[in-house]
């Protein structure tokens, strides 16, 4: 999609966010109500939030530049709306950023950087029973739902709403350094919460290195 | 060489930026060492192909089954009505 900063006026087809709005729906929608779920875990609200978004998105969309994606743009207007909605409510900070997440991931590794506690020996699949598989992905979800702060906040983005790491750093208004520790905490913390409540760890061998 | 912890945090990164040859190389060779980061790499990239996993097939099918990660259809419908006003 080519982006028009120029002077041709919003109507419709030719403005940075063009097309129907409705295909905006069904084709961000989800994701932003992901994103908007991980922020505030109460579904109505969140689904609120992201019809604000989309309304404030069609309202504004002679304003898209088109030097992020609509996803992206999507994403950051909702993302004012959460910080707004969040301080309105009196709560704490979106984003607010509690460094014990950073502890408990180099609590994994002793002063030489080996491994304490060697990842399990099982394989990242689903169970293969219907009933199952449901319940692991309920306790995938809750883990990648569980992850905190501004790690938690990263990871949703990259992987739950599916933008690239430059597209997040955007978001964030972080630089993709900063961006790069904060997801491998959290792939950490998604791990090790997977491993506990889910996966058995029964198996430990020999440490090799 | 390497110490778990870099080639665990080089594992992560791999997944958002192309590292560079001998960085690549270096993790190559820890990972075929060491069965520990080994399964921390298999781990992570197989726990994110399952969370993005099996949300792409219910898109497309547009399943009515209830999928908690989505807009319900009837929010879906109330801010199409919104956007169309
Ligand atoms: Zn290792």
């Amino acid at each position: 999609m080519e982006a028009d900063v120029g002077g041709t006026p919003p109507t419709g087809a030719g403005a940075g966010l063009a097309g129907d709005p409705c295909l905006w729906v069904d084709e961000h929608g989800d994701a932003l109500f992901r994103y908007a779920l991980s922020q505030l875990s109460d579904r109505s609200t969140a689904e609120d939030l992201v019809q604000e978004t989309f309304v404030a998105a069609l309202e504004a969309r002679e304003r898209f530049r088109g030097d992020s994606t609509p996803r992206t743009w999507l994403i950051s207007v909702l993302r004012h709306k959460l910080v707004d909605h969040v301080r309105r409510a009196g709560r704490q900070q979106i984003a607010e950023n509690p460094e014990t997440l950073g502890a408990e991931v180099e609590a994994a590794f002793n002063a030489h950087g080996r491994w304490i506690e060697r990842p399990g020996r099982w394989a990242p699949e689903a169970p293969a029973a219907e009933l199952e598989r449901k319940e692991f992905q309920r306790a995938l979800q809750t883990c990648a739902q569980g992850i905190a702060g501004r790690a938690g906040e990263a990871f949703t983005l990259r992987v739950l709403c599916e933008l690239s790491s430059e597209e997040v750093c955007k978001v964030l208004e972080v630089q993709s350094t900063n961006l790069w520790v904060l997801l491998h905490r959290a792939r950490s913390k998604l791990r090790t919460c997977l491993e506990r409540t889910w996966f058995d760890r029964r198996t430990k061998d020999e440490p090799l290195c | 060489m390497l110490s778990c912890a870099d080639a665990t945090r080089r594992v992560s990164e791999s997944l958002d930026h192309p590292l560079p040859l001998r960085t690549r190389i270096g993790l190559r060779l820890h990972l075929m060492m060491c069965s520990a980061c080994w399964r921390f790499s298999k781990q992570i990239r197989g726990l994110e192909r399952l969370l993005r996993g099996p949300r792409k097939g219910s898109e497309a099918a547009d399943s009515t089954e209830e999928d908690p990660q989505r807009l319900s259809p009837s929010k879906r419908e109330a801010i199409k009505r919104a956007l169309r006003r």
